[in-house]
């Protein structure tokens, strides 16, 4: 930039007097570019005023620029509000990958809301549909769906919680026979939860559900990865096991079994956590994913006017 | 001075107001802003120069926003629109570098 203005005369030729090629004449656009980056119209109207016997610079004290300051800065503001959040692509898809997420969950849970809702409908159905016809068909069919867990239980009970030993997330694996595969050992197994729940079970629990998730008599407690896996949804530790039942009577009877040992010696040989609460009312709720596999027709014996054109159905709780 | 105080009226009236721009607009606002800038600096080195002319400023501004604009959208029709704003870019920082050289001899006299 140490080159004199030029004066904004004509448009010089194409080649020197001398017939050689000026230094750069390729790129005169760019240099033409750089040499007169000034708007002409400055210096022309500049002239006109001079002819007329003006000074050739206004004043900077004009409505006019006045206004298109104001506008200016307006624009920059604008722009820099409606451009800034956008971010880069990569975090912009990121933000769409999440609305998808959230979206989709939004719907499955809806989905599951009317799943249930539909469910209960069947249910009522069929209680009206029995009642009529045989009140101990009614209480049985009751009965089996509170314990296969087609229906929500609420009742007394016992929570017990288990969770990681507070250093296994740290902690790497050692030459321990239960960290095999380099799994932390104060960490909660499947195998560990599938214990208690049997313990439970055992203990005379009349329902179940680990954080939510009901236990049926077709569920599975299984590994994936790092995750433990109830009916193939994944759990967040602490793991919280809901047991409808005499809290009390449970709790003895839990204690005293093979799991209540189990459980202890998790606590003293790897640290695992776990409290046992008894309170007056627990929630398990029913289980999402019990299909009918099996439907008999009511046999001619039972005494069904209308046996053949409305079958009864009966879960099979194999 | 009176430009320098209109610029932070409309800076703040920006900031007070949050303008909320329709997405359809905000392509093309980038390439105004540059051409915007590209007005505000040929006016700063006009007035250095002793030949500024208000007409001519606001004049420079509008058209350029407006050819700015205007361009981008023709891009977009034809499918190189990114090329035409690179293009735009370019043409229009080089002429504010030049410009900001010339502020800068007369202002520092470097």
């Amino acid at each position: 930039m140490s080159t004199p203005p030029p004066d904004p005369g004509p448009p010089e030729p194409g080649f020197h007097s001398d017939g050689r090629r000026p230094l750069g004449g390729s790129m005169s656009l760019l240099q033409q570019l750089m040499d007169r980056p000034l708007d002409p119209s400055y210096a022309a109207a500049a002239v006109r005023r001079e002819a007329e016997g003006l000074p050739a610079s206004t004043s900077l004290r004009s409505p006019l620029v006045l206004v298109a300051a104001i506008l200016i800065g307006f624009l920059l503001v604008a722009a820099a509000f409606a451009l800034r959040p956008v971010g880069t692509t990569a975090s912009r898809e990121k933000e769409q990958l999440i609305e998808q997420v959230e979206a989709r969950q939004a719907r499955g849970d809806e989905l599951a809301r009317e799943v249930s809702a539909l469910g209960q409908q069947i249910q009522d159905a069929q209680s009206a549909a029995l009642s009529s016809q045989a009140s101990q068909l009614s209480a049985e069919l009751d009965r089996l769906r509170l314990l296969t867990g087609e229906v929500a239980v609420t009742g007394p009970g016992l929570v017990l919680t288990v969770d990681d030993a507070p250093d296994a997330r740290t902690q790497s694996g050692s030459g321990d026979p239960r960290d095999a595969g380099g799994f932390p050992k104060g960490r909660v197994t499947s195998f560990d939860l599938q214990i208690l729940c049997n313990g439970l079970w055992q203990a005379g629990a009349e329902a179940m559900s680990i954080n939510g998730q009901r236990l049926t008599s077709r569920s599975s407690i299984r590994f994936a990865g790092d995750a433990i896996l109830v009916d193939y949804r994944p759990l967040i530790p602490p793991y919280a096991i809901t047991a409808v039942g005499d809290g009390r009577e449970l709790q003895t009877a839990f204690a005293s079994s093979a799991s209540g040992a189990y459980l202890k010696s998790l606590g003293d040989n790897y640290a695992i956590p776990s409290t046992i609460t008894t309170p007056s009312r627990v929630d398990v709720p029913r289980s999402p994913s019990l299909p009918l596999s099996s439907a008999v027709p009511v046999s001619p014996t039972t005494g069904s006017p209308s046996g053949v054109s409305t079958p009864s159905t009966e879960a099979s709780s194999s | 001075m009176i430009p320098a105080i209109g610029l932070l009226v409309g800076v703040l009236a920006g900031l007070l107001l949050h303008p909320s721009v329709p997405v359809s607009l905000q392509p093309y606002l980038p390439i105004a802003v540059i051409a915007a800038l590209d007005a505000v600096f040929g006016g700063v080195r006009a007035v250095l120069d002793g030949i500024f002319v208000d007409k001519v400023f606001v004049v420079s501004f509008l058209s350029n926003v407006v050819v700015a604009a205007f361009i981008v959208f023709l891009g977009d029709q034809l499918g190189v629109g990114t090329q035409l704003s690179t293009g735009v870019v370019v043409v229009l920082g080089v002429r504010i570098f030049s410009n900001v050289a010339s502020i800068r001899r007369h202002l520092f006299k470097a």
